[in-house]
C-alpha cells in the first residue's frame, strides 16, 4: 500500500513480469471426488490489478483462497515474493501478514469496536503501541470518510461501511497485496458504489489487487488483467477490452452475455 | 402491561391483605365482645362444663388435691373462647380480673355425655369455633398469648406461627438450615467451577477436531486428537445418560471410597456431570460461531490459538453466559440429592429439623422457600445480564 509512486506504465509492468508478487504452478485444489482447480498457473506483479470472473463454481473464489491458504492446496504451488508458501516448513502466519483479503461478508469481530477491529492485527502482530496503531487507524478510517465511526460497533454500520471497514482492517496490517472476494456481493446495490470507490481509490494508489467480482464495470475501469475461469481451469485471459469487449471463448461470450444482460 | 403497572397491582394487593390482616382479629374481637358471654364450670362433682352468660362458675384450680375440691374458690370469670385437643380436653381462655388464661377441661372426665354435649352446644350457640389441635402439639399458658380463637383462619395463623417458632426460631435451629444453604452454595460452585474447567477442555477439543480434523496431516497430533476427542465423546455420554443420583453413590461408596471428606467427593461427582453438561454448551457457543470469524482472524496472520483467544472466546463467553448461568441454577436444586451421601446441605437440613421436632410442614416448606427465593433471585439476574449482552450487541 501507499506506493512511492504510481505503478501503471507499461516498462514498470514488464520489468516486473520477471519478478513477480505471486507465482501460481499447477495449482489443483479438490473437496473429496470434486475437482475444483484442475491445474492453474499465473504471475501477478507488484502493482497489477487482476480481475477473476467466472460463473459460480468456476474455481475463482477457490483460486483466490487457495493464495493466502485459507485453502490448502491438493496439488501444485503458490510463490509469494519468491518464496513456497505451500511448502511444509513455511510460516504461513508471517506470510499471510503480507496478503489483505477482504471477504463477501465482511467478517468483521463484532464484539469490538471499529478501532478495535482496525488496531487488533498491528498491534498482536506488528508490536505496534496503541497510540501508533490507532493513529494510523484514524488516518485509514479518513480516506474511507468513516473516522467518525471509530468507537461504534459493527452492527451499527450499514453493509457498505462494514465493508469499507474491512478493508481498513486489511489494510492496517500494509499488506503487499489486496485480496478480494466478492467483496459486493452481499451488499444492498446502493451501497456497491462506496465500496467500489474505495477500491478504485486503492487501485490508483498502486496496490497490488486480486478481486474476485461480477462487477463487469469495475473490472473494465480497473483491472489491468482479467483472468475468466470455468470449470477448475483459466479458460481465457488478457486486457480487460480484449477479454470483455471481444471474448474469444464460447464459454466467455455465453457468461458475459448472461451477466451483461 | 408496562412493569410499572404490574408493580403497581402488586403493590395494591399487598396493601389490600396488609389491611385484611389487620381487620380481621379487630372484626374478630368486636363480634367476640357480643358473644363471649359464656362461662366455663366444673361442678363440685368434678364434672365440667361451659354455661350460659352471667353465670358463676368454679375456676379450676389445678393444685387442688381431690379432697379439697369441693372447696373450689369462687371467681368469676369471662369465656372468651373454647377449643379442643386432640386428646379430648377442652382448652378453655377465660379472662380473670384483666388477664387472659386458660384451663383444661379433660373430656375423658366428663362422664355425663349430656354435659359434654351441653359444652360444645353451648360455645357453638356463643359463635364460638371448635379448632382441631395438632397431635404433641404443647399449648402455652401465658398470658401474653392472645387466646381469640374466633376464626379457622386466626387458628390456622397462630399454629403456623408457634410451628415457625418451634421448627426455625427454638434451639437457633435456623442455624442449621443456614449451614446447609452454606454447604449448598459452597458444592454447587465448586462443582461449576470443575465443570466449567472440564467443560472448555473437552468443548475445545472436540470442536478443534470437528472443524480440522479432517484436514490435519496424520501423525502424533492428529492421533492424540482422534483419542482425545473419542474420550470426551465416551465420557459426555456416560455422564449425561446416568442418573446424577446412581453417580454420586458410586462416587461415595465405590470409586472414592477412600475419600472421608463427603463434601469433597460430592463436589468431584457433580463437577464431573456438570462437565459433562457444560461441555455441551460450550461447544454449542464455539460452534455457533459464523466459520468467517476464524478465516478473518487468520487472515489478517493471527496463529489459530491467538484467533481463539482474541475472537472466538470473547463472542462464545458471551453466547454461552446466560446458559451457564441457568446450568448454576439447575445444579443448586440438583446438589439436594448430597443429603444421599451425608453432606449436610440445606435439605439435609431441613430433614435434620424434621426429625427433631417431629413436624414436617414447616421443615420442608423453609427448605423449599429457601431454595425458591435462591433461585429467583438467581434467575432474575442472569435476566439482567442478558438483557446488558443483547444492549452491547446492539450497541
Amino acid at each position: 500500500m501507499m506506493q512511492d509512486k504510481t505503478m501503471t506504465g507499461e516498462a514498470v509492468l514488464s520489468a516486473q513480469k520477471k519478478n513477480p508478487l505471486i507465482s501460481v504452478r499447477d495449482l489443483k485444489k479438490s473437496f473429496g471426488d470434486l475437482h475444483v482447480l484442475r491445474g492453474v498457473d499465473q504471475d501477478i506483479t507488484t502493482g497489477e490489478k487482476v480481475v477473476l470472473l467466472g460463473p459460480s463454481g468456476s474455481g475463482k473464489t477457490t483460486m483466490l483462497r487457495c493464495l493466502n491458504l485459507l485453502e490448502q492446496p491438493t496439488g501444485g504451488q503458490v510463490f509469494f515474493e519468491g518464496e513456497d508458501i505451500t511448502a511444509p516448513g513455511c510460516n504461513i502466519n508471517k506470510v499471510r501478514q503480507r496478503m489483505g483479503m477482504v471477504f463477501q461478508q465482511f467478517n468483521l469481530f463484532p464484539h469490538l469496536s471499529i478501532m478495535k477491529n482496525i488496531t487488533l492485527g498491528p498491534m498482536k502482530l506488528k508490536g505496534m503501541d496503541k497510540d501508533e496503531a490507532e493513529a494510523k487507524a484514524i488516518e485509514l478510517l479518513k480516506r474511507v470518510g468513516l473516522q467518525e465511526k471509530a468507537n461504534a460497533f459493527p452492527r451499527q454500520l450499514s453493509g457498505g461501511q462494514q465493508q469499507r471497514i474491512a478493508i481498513v482492517r486489511a489494510l492496517a496490517m500494509d499488506p503487499k497485496v489486496m485480496l478480494f472476494d466478492e467483496p459486493t456481493s452481499a451488499l444492498d446495490p446502493e451501497m456497491v458504489g462506496e465500496v467500489l470507490t474505495v477500491m478504485t481509490d486503492l487501485a490508483k494508489e498502486g496496490m497490488t489487487m486480486v478481486v474476485v467480482t461480477h462487477e463487469i464495470g469495475f473490472a473494465r475501469s480497473v483491472a489491468d488483467h482479467v483472468i475468466f475461469m470455468d470449470g477448475g481451469y483459466i479458460v481465457e485471459q488478457g486486457k480487460p477490452e480484449a477479454v470483455l469487449d471481444n471474448p474469444q471463448q464460447p464459454r466467455t461470450q455465453d457468461f458475459l452475455r448472461k451477466v451483461l444482460k | 402491561m408496562s412493569i410499572i403497572g404490574k408493580k403497581r397491582i402488586l403493590a395494591l394487593l399487598a396493601a389490600l391483605l396488609l389491611i385484611c390482616g389487620a381487620l380481621v382479629p379487630a372484626i374478630a374481637e368486636t363480634g367476640s365482645a357480643e358473644t363471649d358471654k359464656l362461662y366455663a364450670a366444673i361442678d363440685e362433682s368434678g364434672y365440667a362444663y361451659v354455661t350460659a352468660a352471667e353465670a358463676t362458675i368454679f375456676y379450676a384450680d389445678e393444685s387442688l388435691t381431690e379432697e379439697s375440691r369441693c372447696g373450689f374458690l369462687r371467681k368469676k370469670v369471662t369465656l372468651l373462647a373454647t377449643s379442643y385437643t386432640a386428646e379430648g380436653a377442652v382448652q378453655v381462655w377465660l379472662k380473670q380480673g384483666g388477664e387472659v388464661t386458660s384451663v383444661y377441661i379433660d373430656r375423658a372426665a366428663v362422664k355425663n355425655p349430656q354435659k359434654e354435649t351441653n359444652i360444645v352446644n353451648q360455645a357453638e350457640k356463643a359463635g364460638l369455633v371448635p379448632v382441631e389441635m395438632e397431635v404433641g402439639s404443647v399449648y402455652v399458658h401465658d398470658a401474653s398469648v392472645k387466646p381469640l380463637v374466633n376464626s379457622a383462619f386466626q387458628q390456622w395463623f397462630i399454629n403456623l406461627a408457634e410451628d415457625f417458632y418451634k421448627n426455625i426460631i427454638e434451639y437457633d435451629r435456623w442455624l442449621l438450615l443456614l449451614q446447609g444453604l452454606g454447604n449448598t452454595m459452597v458444592m454447587t460452585v465448586g462443582a461449576l467451577m470443575i465443570g466449567v474447567v472440564i467443560g472448555i477442555i473437552i468443548a475445545v477439543t472436540r470442536s478443534v477436531w470437528e472443524t480440522n480434523g479432517a484436514k490435519m496431516q496424520p501423525g502424533v497430533g492428529k492421533f492424540l486428537l482422534r483419542t482425545l476427542d473419542g474420550f470426551f465423546t465416551v465420557y459426555t455420554t456416560v455422564f449425561r445418560g446416568t442418573p446424577m443420583m446412581v453417580q454420586l453413590l458410586l462416587m461415595t461408596f465405590v470409586i472414592l471410597k477412600g475419600i472421608p471428606y463427603a463434601m469433597l467427593v460430592a463436589i468431584i461427582s457433580f463437577g464431573l456431570n456438570s462437565g459433562a453438561y457444560v461441555a455441551e454448551i460450550f461447544r454449542g457457543g464455539i460452534l455457533s460461531i459464523d466459520k468467517g470469524q476464524m478465516e478473518a482472524g487468520r487472515s489478517i496472520g493471527l496463529t489459530y490459538a491467538q484467533t481463539m483467544w482474541y475472537i472466538i472466546a470473547p463472542q462464545v463467553i458471551k453466547n454461552v453466559l446466560p446458559t451457564l448461568a441457568n446450568e448454576f441454577i439447575t445444579l443448586i436444586k440438583e446438589t439436594s440429592i448430597a443429603a444421599y451421601a451425608g453432606v449436610m446441605e440445606l435439605t439435609m437440613a431441613g430433614n435434620r429439623i424434621r426429625g427433631q421436632t417431629f413436624s414436617d410442614f414447616m421443615p420442608l416448606i423453609a427448605v423449599a422457600v429457601i431454595y425458591l427465593v435462591i433461585v429467583m433471585v438467581l434467575t432474575k439476574l442472569v435476566g439482567i445480564l442478558e438483557r446488558r449482552l443483547r444492549q452491547s450487541d446492539a450497541r
